[in-house]
């Protein structure tokens, strides 16, 4: 199995190659044939790289310890999902992952697409066929997950058991997909330049695609945040550590991006900023790939000693060099349509929206290359913490919040003032009117209060956009729900962008919450003691260990009152697993959780005393869930905006009807 | 040995599959089809250009309805604005039917028309407000083709007004003028 899955990599390699050649003599000498064999070619990558990525899984399962990365992430104790899931769980696995991920949407853009935009797709091909070149390359010569060792051993290393948890499952893929997704927009791009179409078609084509990416990243990124979370026993959810970084760059670009294509599709405007930005977030995709592979955050020094390193960095130089110089070449015709009518209008929001975007993307960036450029330098790694980050990023994230409400209620081109005075009204009234409220009750932090106060506004502006429509539907005599279900399936873009934005005003608020009213205490007890925080009392009840055949467990157990009544036990967890693996960490928390919508009891069990007493941190961490929450409504109305519609059906029918008589006939 | 067997049969399959096109494209062309080649058409070309403006400007007209119905546009602007889209759009609309009809085809429009009809017959859903849309704008190519002919008066005053206009712009007589007035009464 494994040499098949071997030959299927070294294939999928040749074939990438192929295709790049071929669907760009095809569109240059605008023979078809060649530009349906690299259409088959894009098919026939998918399957070789699904044959490598099955026989890898078979290996795995089958524990073919004969194999290095089998080898080396399982063990006969693993149980049978965490066998397939460490697929992903080293670097050549990962990076067969990235390119078979690669292929499952270079295979869907072909299918979709090639009779549609027949002058772009040849070098919308061609550029997905040079990505696929790169990551084959990557998995078939430098970091081959059918690498067999000289000697199998008879026992593998195991998979870390911090990875052993199911959003560690998921969230990685997720995140790939996400980080993967982005290059199809790019390559949209880069084929409008390569081609000379330089229209609305690439951003038309590849929307859905952007908007898949985006949701994926989005989702990625909250997922990996309950993995920390709920895994690494901090008590946080995220710490600007690089890996977390290297996500959140291509968020905040692509994020930008989904905005400003609106204007160039509805106003023809930003051309030459919309083919930046995508070439930036593709950038920052790779670079994020780059940083969470190659270990170069740790240290440069692990960077010498890994081989990829050096191929991604001349690999992102390629990336940056030809796609700026293709945007030069075309700069002349990438001139705007249109003008702005006004700075009054949401065409100017969302430029200040996609500067302060890129501004975020550009401070993450500064400080997560910070520690690699002193060391580099001076030889001393200079970390850049967690308050560089909160303090260039929190006045930031405010300001969005701010124009995330600003957006909707302004008009295109042109806002009135009369009619800023009256769409604001309201929601400016109910902003004040939260910030007062929560003064009153004591809340004294400046940034609590202006996060608190723009998320209300944001909040009342949407519920006015949805109520306003459905007002204005039914007073043509529908009744509200089927008014209110029309109204958003009739305009799934808008509704469902606005309940994305409730989807970050909620994620907002659980961060807000979350990091400035945290309450933390360590705490040695003896057996029968208590402690009490806030309203809360934990009384200490006892310890055993148990044994199972992967670990031995401690296990404390404390039972919790909320206002003198019993709420239940909570048994904090510390583990050593026992495989030899030596793996860094072979010892792991499982932290006690007890989660409402109002606040977190965050129990960890930190060192087992003399006489049965035990040291514990507990953390009451309000509104955390929301956070969740949020993510969940984000996801939905990231559903509702990709969701089928009528138009582009209708465009389709349009444009076979009236162009395509003749020439849609052949089919192969 | 068997792992020989299986990369060879994988291998070939893939070579087979890649290569199929060059072999189909004979029994294409004998079948009397020109279509193998990539050639850009520039009819169909202008003709999609021309078809993307068509729909951009169709959603600017349908945003610009929706914040006026909203109230987020004063009525001046949203005027001003409404029918400047719809001219702009009946330009578009003119110049693929001259194109259309340049190779003697049937008008563009009915042929969408009927296509739709078609479309939702199958169960598509197509926009009731786009096609509200469209229908407006068909209207204001009309009253454009019809303006080049024989020109509005004003009842009052004599002076030439377009189709949308409410008011006449030289004495300000109160015009029948039908699109935008009864858009305005049905947001």
């Amino acid at each position: 199995m494994a040499e098949t899955g071997q030959i299927s990599i070294f294939l999928a390699f040749i074939v990438s190659i192929y295709v790049a050649f071929a669907a760009v003599y095809g569109a240059r000498t605008y023979k078809r044939d060649f530009v349906r064999s690299a259409e088959n070619g894009a098919l026939a990558i998918f399957f070789l790289l699904l044959i490598a990525v099955l026989s890898l899984i078979y290996s795995l399962v089958n524990l073919d310890f004969s194999l290095k990365y089998v080898a080396l992430n399982t063990s006969t104790d693993l149980p049978f999902i965490y066998r397939i899931t460490s697929l992903w769980a080293g670097q050549a696995g990962s990076l067969l992952l990235w390119s078979f991920i690669l292929s499952i949407y270079f295979a869907l853009v072909v299918l979709q697409t090639r009779n549609k935009a027949r002058g772009l797709m040849p070098y919308v091909i061609a550029t997905l066929a040079v990505i696929s070149v790169f990551f084959t390359f990557l998995v078939a010569f430098v970091e081959n997950p059918f690498y067999k060792l000289p000697v199998a051993p008879q026992e593998g290393r195991g998979l870390n058991p911090i990875l052993q948890n199911a959003y560690m499952a998921i969230h990685p893929v997720t995140l790939y997909l996400g980080y993967v997704g982005v290059s199809v927009p790019f390559a949209f791009g880069m084929g409008a330049m390569l081609s000379g179409k330089l229209g609305d078609e690439w951003i038309k084509y590849s929307r859905k695609w952007t908007l898949f990416a985006w949701t994926f990243l989005s989702v990625g990124l909250i997922l990996g945040a309950r993995w920390a979370y709920l895994e690494l026993g901090w008590g946080g959810y995220w710490a600007w550590d690089p890996v977390e970084n290297a996500a959140f760059m291509p968020w905040l670009a692509g994020t930008a991006f989904v905005h400003s294509v609106m204007i160039q599709e509805k106003k023809g405007m930003l051309k030459k900023w919309n083919m930046s930005l995508i070439i930036i977030t593709f950038f920052l995709a790779i670079f994020g790939t780059f940083i969470t592979r190659s270990g170069v955050i740790s240290s440069v020094h692990s960077f010498a000693q890994s081989d990829i390193g050096p191929l991604f960095l001349g690999f992102i130089a390629f990336i940056l060099l030809f796609s700026f110089g293709m945007f030069l070449y075309r700069i002349k015709d990438l001139e705007s349509e249109n003008r702005f009518d006004s700075i009054l209008s949401r065409e100017s929001a969302f430029i200040f929206n996609n500067l302060l975007f890129l501004g975020a993307a550009f401070a993450v960036f500064l400080g997560t290359i910070f520690p690699i450029m002193s060391e580099a330098v001076t030889g001393h790694k200079i970390l850049v913490g967690s308050p560089y980050f909160n303090k260039v990023n929190v006045p930031i994230a405010l300001v969005l919040i701010f124009l995330m409400g600003v957006g909707p209620l302004i008009s295109w081109r042109k806002a009135s003032k009369e009619n800023l005075m009256k769409n604001f009204m309201v929601p400016v009234i109910v902003g004040i009117a939260t910030a007062v409220v929560l003064i009153a009750i004591g809340i004294r932090d400046v940034y609590a209060l202006a996060s608190y106060a723009l998320c209300a506004f944001v909040a009342m502006t949407v519920f006015t956009e949805f109520f306003r429509g459905v007002r204005v539907r039914s007073r043509r005599g529908e009744n509200p729900l089927l008014a209110f279900g029309r109204l958003v399936s009739r305009n799934k873009r808008r509704y469902g962008g606005y309940i994305v934005h409730i989807g970050v005003v909620l994620i907002v608020i659980g961060i807000t919450s979350s990091s400035v009213f945290v309450t933390e205490q360590q705490t040695t007890l003896s057996e029968g003691e208590s402690v009490e925080m806030r309203d809360y009392r934990f009384t200490y009840e006892g310890i055993e260990t148990y044994n199972t055949p992967a670990k031995d467990a401690t296990v404390a157990t404390l039972a919790a009152y909320k206002g003198g009544k019993p709420i239940g036990f909570m048994k904090p967890e510390k583990n050593v697993y026992k495989y030899e693996g030596n793996r860094e960490i072979n010892q792991e928390t499982e932290v006690a959780l007890r989660s409402t919508f109002k606040d977190d009891l965050y129990l960890i069990l930190m060192n087992r005393g003399p006489n049965g007493s035990a040291t514990f941190r507990i953390i009451i961490n309000p509104m955390v869930s929301w956070i969740w929450a949020g993510g969940v409504v984000l996801l939905i109305g990231a559903i509702v905006t990709m969701w089928p519609g009528g138009r582009r059906e209708r465009e389709d029918v349009f444009v076979r009807y009236t162009v395509g008589e003749k020439d849609s006939t052949v089919k192969v | 040995m068997l792992d020989t067997a299986i990369t060879i049969v994988i291998a070939a399959l893939a070579a087979i599959f890649i290569s199929l096109p060059f072999f189909r494209r004979a029994g294409n062309e004998s079948a009397g089809n020109p279509g193998s080649s990539l050639r850009p058409n520039p009819r169909m070309e202008q003709l999609k250009e021309l078809n993307a403006r068509k729909e951009s400007l169709l959603s600017a007209i349908k945003d610009i309805e929706f914040d006026y119905g909203l109230g987020k546009l004063s009525r001046e602007d949203y005027e001003d604005l409404n029918s400047r889209y719809k001219v702009e759009a009946a330009d578009v609309l003119k110049k693929m039917d001259e194109i259309a009809e340049g190779s003697s085809e049937a008008p563009v429009e009915d042929e969408l028309e009927k296509e739709i009809k078609e479309a939702r017959m199958r169960g598509y859903s197509v926009y009731e407000d786009d096609e509200e849309i469209e229908k407006e704008i068909l209207m204001a190519r009309e009253a454009s083709w019809a303006r080049e002919s024989e020109e509005r008066r004003c009842p009052e005053c004599g002076s030439a007004y377009d189709a949308d206009d409410l008011f006449c712009s030289k004495c300000g007589h109160k015009l029948d003028g039908d699109t935008n007035k009864q858009h305005a009464e049905s947001v």
